[in-house]
């Protein structure tokens, strides 16, 4: 902040030379007793009409910075300010009472500074209540509660959201014509149903099939091992026979790497058949790439991530469908807040 | 400033020069395509998001897919409908995605394959037709999106199944004809170049055939009035043609103009495009980290032109609008998309054309007839005449100093207001 414009920069002038008398505030003036205030950054002191502060106001001072201060010149906590660690001070001041030409703070947890002048407030309301009707009405709202605490509560009740009880013919209705019949609140209450009826279950039950097939898959790969296995061991059986000749082989065999078929199925609804069929089927055909549809590259660029990209694009749409749900509920709510003050409007306009 | 006030050959160059704006974009910037008229300018990001900025204020304006439906991979190419309201994407998580811009919350339709997708194009936007090459396929496919999306092979049918015929590989890029649009040409894995004749979406028939270099082709484009066609392959040469297509007798004539390569470095290009109407200027981008800009060719000639400097990564995928004469360009490592544009000197006595400039004092000297009486009926009289010449203020013009068409329906996004309200009432 800087210094506003009728503030000259600021002097370091604590006495005068001239005269040798102590001076403050911003005019470096001495005290004559005129009305100051007492800076809580630099502890000099300002007078009122210098700051161009009302003299009404003195009572209402809770912490006082004078302009220098504001403005991060001087200060107790300058430094931290500049460095950027600190906000620069502000003058804070209290609540002023609630009657116009009172300049006295406010009481703890009250909007007037005394039990009187909140009496004077409410009665000058009372007075400029102009006709008897008017008068009879707040008088029938106050008398509504018996104590002042349920009377402060008044009107918060959440009433109005909640699904109107109906009593007669004539307020059905009225029901039927704002509430019942409102398009939007139908096209919403549609939206919702079919997005949590058909849309979201659809979404979980695709990431569903795919998560048994995928287990279906594991199945596959753990019985592929297991053959793998009985195959490394047999050909361990042939190469003792024959030692000599075996060692490059069996090397080979060592680090040959534990591949696994693509796996990729383009209807995964359910599993093409029993895993035992499946893998038997293995290796028979070196041609084909495909077994029921189901790839059997070894290694697949054409399908490779297929797992994740399918996961990943379930889970986005179920994502976005339950935050979709979500708005859908807030927005029916909302409108039918709104109907429902539209509806208790107009059985008052009717006088029910 | 008026544009037309301005000095013709300082406004109508060709071709952009100054790098003027960078758009950052934390998403990553993977591929991006101007909008038929370049109001806006669409990006493909690399986590599926696909950005719409408006070119006024450079700022994103929409983000289809927002609600539900987006790409879950990188996109790998947008292609805009001539009118500028749909949009189709190619991504590598196997879709591609038709978009309403004026519905953009969710896709329109969507279709999948059983592997990632190099690239899509409009084959005909009024009758939903669309061409797409798919990784590891040995043909492009044809895809209907009038009802339910129907893919099918552009497909060579008995020839195939000939065994004289060589291997193709894989195609890779597929273009339409600008002028011809039933003539779809694709590029293959090893080198082949083909031309089919578009019958209806099972059946096209191959109407020429050859072998242009051994290395994948990455890129087949060609100019806006048919006659010229380049080719970016990887054996770092692009290669420029004139074409001739005879619709009648189906036949396809090409003729070798010029090689580009970068003799110095033996650079691969990362992306090729033709300017407007006959492709005077080429523009591609230099494949490597070492190289970070855009080189711009006369066509005509062969020679280089200019090079688009300023950018400190390599750039990828190229837009260019013809209207605002601005190119763009995304960059390979931080995502960021760069804009070159034409950047017009102030010249404020323009406005005033019998004010003139001039270098130092001149002695005025008055004209012969300068400060004569002129007869006050006549002078009237030529006012009069004057203010006859009915002008027509009403009818828009149809080409501007440029040459581009400006009677082009054009579509405005439009403005989501209520989500906008709700994001303002949810944040405050």
């Amino acid at each position: 902040m800087s210094l506003p414009q009728w503030c000259p920069p600021h002097s370091n002038l604590k006495i005068n030379p001239m005269t040798g008398e102590d001076v403050y505030c911003i005019c470096k003036k001495p005290d004559y007793g005129e009305l100051m205030v007492g800076c809580d950054g630099c502890d000099d002191w300002f007078h009122f009409s210098c700051l161009h502060i009302p003299g009404q106001f003195k009572d209402l001072v809770f912490s006082f910075f004078c302009p220098y201060c504001q403005a991060g010149i001087t200060g107790k906590n300058k430094d931290a300010i500049m460095n950027g660690e600190m906000n620069l001070p502000k003058t804070l001041w209290k609540r002023k009472c609630r009657l116009s030409d009172c300049y006295k703070p406010c009481l703890q947890d009250s909007k007037y500074c005394s039990e009187e002048h909140g009496k004077e407030f409410v009665d000058d309301i009372w007075a400029r209540l102009k006709t008897d009707e008017d008068k009879v009405k707040v008088k029938k709202m106050v008398e509504q509660t018996e104590h002042v605490d349920k009377f402060k509560k008044f009107g918060q009740a959440d009433f109005i959201n909640n699904d109107i009880v109906i009593k007669n013919d004539q307020e059905k209705e009225i029901f039927d014509q704002i509430v019942a019949r409102d398009s939007t609140l139908k096209i919403l209450e549609n939206d919702l149903r079919e997005l949590q009826e058909k849309t979201l279950p659809l979404f979980k039950k695709k990431f569903e099939l795919l998560e048994v097939y995928l287990s279906w898959l594991d199945n596959v790969y753990t019985e592929i091992r297991k053959l793998d296995d009985d195959i490394a061991a047999n050909m361990e059986g042939d190469k003792t026979s024959t030692k000599g000749t075996n060692k490059k082989k069996k090397n080979n065999s060592r680090s040959r790497p534990r591949r696994n078929i693509c796996g990729y199925y383009s209807t995964y609804e359910q599993a093409p058949c029993a895993v035992e069929e499946f893998v038997a089927e293995i290796g028979k055909d070196e041609e084909s790439t495909t077994i029921r549809g189901v790839c059997t590259k070894w290694k697949c660029n054409r399908h490779s991530d297929w797992v994740s990209t399918n996961q990943e694009q379930y889970l986005q749409q179920i994502d976005s469908l339950e935050s979709m749900q979500e708005r859908l509920q807030h927005l029916i709510q909302a409108r039918k807040k709104q109907l429902n003050i539209q509806y208790y409007e107009q059985l008052l306009r009717k006088g029910l | 400033m008026n544009i037309l006030l301005q000095d013709p050959f300082a406004v109508l160059k060709e071709h952009p020069e100054k790098l003027t704006h960078t758009i950052e974009n934390p998403l990553r910037t993977e591929c991006l395509q101007y909008s038929p008229c370049g109001d806006y300018l669409a990006l493909g990001c690399a986590n599926g998001a696909l950005v719409i900025y408006d070119m006024d204020t450079f700022r994103p304006i929409c983000v289809p897919g927002n609600m539900l439906g987006a790409h879950v991979r990188p996109i790998t190419s947008i292609a805009w409908s001539p009118d500028g309201r749909f949009l189709l994407t190619s991504s590598r998580d196997w879709f591609i995605k038709l978009w309403d811009l004026s519905l953009p919350s969710k896709p329109l339709k969507e279709i999948s394959f059983d592997s990632p997708i190099w690239g899509c194009q409009w084959l005909d936007a009024k009758n939903w037709l669309c061409v797409a090459t798919v990784f590891e396929e040995s043909d492009a496919y044809v895809i209907d999106f009038s009802n339910d999306p129907v893919a099918s092979l552009l497909s060579k049918s008995e020839e195939t199944s000939l065994s004289s015929t060589p291997d193709h590989g894989y195609v890779l890029v597929c273009t339409v004809h600008t002028k011809h649009q039933d003539i779809i040409i694709t590029g293959t894995s090893k080198g082949w170049l083909n031309f089919y004749k578009f019958h209806s979406i099972f059946q096209s028939e191959c109407i020429h055939s050859l072998k242009i270099t051994s290395s994948n082709i990455k890129h087949v484009i060609i100019s806006q009035d048919g006659g010229r066609l380049a080719i970016n392959s990887s054996d770092r040469t692009i290669r420029q043609y004139e074409i001739h297509v005879n619709n009648e007798t189906s036949t396809v004539e090409l003729i070798l103009e010029h090689k580009y390569q970068d003799v110095i470095n033996k650079l691969q290009w990362n992306c090729i495009l033709f300017s407007n109407n006959s492709a005077e200027y080429l523009v591609a981008s230099t494949h490597g980290s070492s190289a970070h800009e855009l080189y711009i060719w006369e066509t005509t000639s062969g020679t280089l032109v200019r090079v688009l400097e300023g950018v400190e990564e390599e750039l990828i995928d190229i837009t260019w609008d013809f209207y605002s004469m601005s190119i763009v360009s995304n960059g390979f490592e931080s995502g960021n998309v760069y804009m070159w544009s034409v950047v017009v000197p102030p010249k404020w006595s323009a406005l005033a054309p019998d004010f003139e400039e001039v270098e130092e004092n001149v002695d005025y000297l008055e004209k012969e007839d300068e400060f004569d009486e002129v007869d006050e009926a006549e002078q009237q009289q030529g006012l009069e005449k004057e203010e006859e010449i009915v002008i027509d203020l009403r009818t828009r013009e149809q080409y501007d100093v440029r040459g581009n068409n400006l009677l082009v329906e054009r579509f405005t996004i439009p403005t989501d207001y209520i989500r906008i309200i709700k994001m303002q009432s949810s944040s405050g």
